[in-house]
């Protein structure tokens, strides 16, 4: 059961994300203010972190950066109410790993608390992805799905390695947006279902099994033959 | 008028005068000292020039007639009548009078040869002479002086002058200055006056103008000019306040009127599944206009100005159009880009993004059937970014005002959207100090221009 560790000054939101997060299988530790909840990581070992940007006694970025300076690379998942672009972009310099603006839906901070879990094993320098029988050589930019070969267009090999690289786990929206088109705003249209419609076309068409699932609420998953 | 004197002195006006009063008074000081000892100086040497020529005609006299003769020459001259201001004495050499119209021998002239200077009385007169002495071969002494009264008069008139003038100037100096900061103190009094009731809440107020059209009537006119700008913000925003009440009133009561719905009637459990999945859709809606309200915020703020990086205006064009391309193309629509491929702009890439996004995503939404172009050029002093659309367009008179927030030309509001769209375009454009144009397409249709000019 991966641990987790929520600073957050709101106490009715930490109570919310706890259940929430409870509910969806994972052990939950709390701390109220940046000081209390620096200790605490530096003091257990937790597997992610879920960290307030404003936070009283020392704010979000501070707890994150001492973290950081002490060497504990613990995946860090910033909150905070500040939905700015350039908001994001400090917090990700300052050593957080991904960013989530207040208001969020839990199923988009489900899928991205599980994207950084998992990151660990999807990074470094693979040459082919696998996921069924799927598969993405990254260096001639083919995917074959059962020997069969798939012609994609560049930024639909880009989906698809993503989609890929984050195989079954929740991606949402915002998530591909992000990863495949670097727009880091939410737009407020449907027109990544239209690309994903568009990918399923050319990987599922035609084959028993459909690996690309829409996940009702959250977004997409890419799966294996159960 | 409270304590308006000392509020005078403190005037700039005030000082400007006196320090104007104090550099004339020096100049003219020096003006008048110049003066003075040049004329007084030249008088005396005159005056001196004088009495050694009269001596020297005596001692000529002496020289060719003795001593006898020149006491007949001085008693000569006494008798005249024209002796005038003269003084002439010849004294033994126990400075005892022999001939002359002095009586005794004055005690400053000891020395021969030396000028002096003594007051003497004479016919009930008090002189001031000024006379030179000389020993005679014989012992006996000679002197000859002259009344000089009027250069002394004229001296003490000059100076007097001098100290009249001066007051003169400083009178005339401080009250000009006194008149002129008062003048200059009621013309701004009118203004703090004015600038006072309209900060006690009635912003309709202006500045009253003379109708000279002197720099305080020009002042008076830049401040109306600026309080018709605050007026028409405030106006806005109080529009935008309204609007913003109102948009999110409807939501909200539909929300709660539901709720209560479903919590009052016997609904089961996938009813009110139902109902709690419409109401997360309706608070996102309202989470939706907040977040937009927030980018307008921030696009407006500046603050993101600390973000502007060089980028080329086709790569955002680009990511736009990859990004809209199927949806145009699902809806029968052709989503093409064209222009010049490297178009260098300084901005913010995420809300430049945002931007073009806001504008495609309309002219998708809009156009039924058709082309939606996206262009990029670069023009002699601006990058150009145009989305051409063959949609319904909007009418002329509705273009200013699709531009302000909470906006939406749709009365049936058919399409999703929340009349934020195009004001986070505008906030954008003008963080980049970008020209919004919208016109119509000649073909039928709307075009949006967003001109980058380029700093001078």
């Amino acid at each position: 059961m991966p641990r987790i560790l929520i600073i957050e000054d709101d106490l009715e939101l930490a109570a919310a994300l706890t259940a929430g997060l409870k509910e969806a299988g994972y052990a939950l530790s709390h701390a109220a203010d940046g000081e209390a909840g620096l200790d605490l990581a530096a003091r257990e070992k937790f597997d992610a972190l879920i960290i307030d940007r404003m936070l009283p006694k020392c704010d979000g970025l501070s707890v994150i950066s001492s973290l950081r300076a002490k060497d504990n690379q613990t995946p860090v998942l910033i909150l905070s109410a500040l939905d700015q672009v350039d908001d994001r972009v400090t917090g990700l310099r300052a050593g957080g790993d991904d960013y989530l603006p207040k208001p969020y839906a839990l199923s988009e901070l489900l899928a991205r608390l599980e994207a950084l879990l998992r990151r660990k094993d999807t990074q470094g320098a693979q040459t082919k992805i696998r996921v069924g029988d799927l598969e993405m050589n990254l260096i001639a930019r083919t995917v074959t799905r059962a020997g069969k070969e798939i012609d994609l267009q560049p930024r639909e090999f880009t989906l698809l390695e993503y989609l890929l690289r984050h195989a079954n786990q929740v991606v949402t929206r915002t998530m591909l947006l992000e990863g495949v088109w670097d727009f880091h705003f939410d737009p407020q249209t449907n027109v990544i279902d239209v690309h994903i419609s568009r990918l399923r076309q050319k990987i599922d068409k035609g084959f028993p099994h459909a690996m690309l699932q829409t996940v009702r609420g959250a977004g997409y998953m890419i799966k294996a033959a159960a | 008028m409270p304590a308006l004197a000392p509020r005078l002195f403190r005037t700039s006006t005030f000082r400007l005068s006196l320090l104007y009063v104090a550099l004339f008074g020096i100049s003219m000081i020096a003006v008048l000292s110049f003066v003075y000892f040049a004329t007084v100086n030249n008088m005396i040497r005159i005056t001196d020039e004088t009495i050694q020529r009269e001596l020297d005609d005596l001692l000529d006299e002496y020289k060719h007639g003795g001593p006898h003769h020149l006491q007949n020459i001085i008693n000569a001259r006494l008798k005249e009548d024209q002796v005038g201001g003269w003084v002439y004495l010849l004294a033994d050499n126990a400075y005892r009078p022999i001939a002359g119209n002095v009586s005794t021998w004055p005690a400053e002239a000891t020395q021969s040869g030396r000028w002096m200077r003594f007051t003497m009385a004479r016919r009930q007169e008090q002189y001031t002479m000024r006379a030179l002495s000389v020993a005679l071969p014989n012992g006996e002494l000679l002197l000859v002086g002259m009344d000089i009264r009027p250069a002394e008069k004229f001296r003490v008139t000059m100076i007097q002058a001098a100290l009249w003038g001066a007051a003169l100037t400083l009178a005339l100096g401080i009250c000009g200055g006194y008149l002129m900061s008062r003048n200059m103190l009621r013309r701004l009094d009118v203004l703090n006056k004015g600038a006072e009731r309209i900060m006690r809440g009635n912003l309709s107020l202006r500045m009253p103008l003379v109708g000279s059209d002197d720099e305080f009537d020009r002042l008076a006119q830049t401040l109306n000019s600026m309080l018709q700008e605050i007026e028409r913000l405030i106006a806005s925003i109080r529009g935008v306040t309204t609007n913003l009440a109102h948009d999110l009133r409807s939501p909200l009561t539909r929300i709660k009127s539901r709720l209560e719905l479903a919590l009052a009637g016997g609904a089961d459990a996938s009813q009110l599944r139902h109902e709690i999945q419409y109401t997360i859709l309706e608070t996102d809606q309202l989470l939706v206009t907040f977040n937009a309200l927030l980018s307008i915020a921030e696009a407006e703020g500046g603050a993101a100005r600390a973000n502007f990086r060089q980028l080329n205006l086709w790569e955002i064009a680009e990511d736009v159009t990859d990004l809209y391309r199927p949806m145009a193309e699902e809806q029968g629509l052709d989503l093409a880009l064209q222009g010049e491929g490297s178009v260098m702009i300084t901005g913010h890439r995420q809300l430049l993004l945002q931007a073009l996004l806001n504008l495609v995503d309309n002219a998708v939404k809009y156009t039924r059937a058709g082309k939606i172009i996206i262009e990029v050029l670069q023009e002699d002093h601006a990058a150009v970014l145009r989305v051409v659309d063959t949609g319904p367009g909007i009418p002329p008179e509705d273009r200013a005002r699709v531009l302000e927030q909470f906006v939406r030309l749709d009365p049936a509001r058919t399409q999703r959207g929340n009349g934020l769209g195009l004001s986070l375009v505008a906030a954008i454009a003008r963080l980049h100090n970008a020209e919004l144009i919208l016109e119509e397409n000649p073909g039928g249709g709307l075009v949006v221009k967003l001109i980058f000019s380029k700093p001078a």
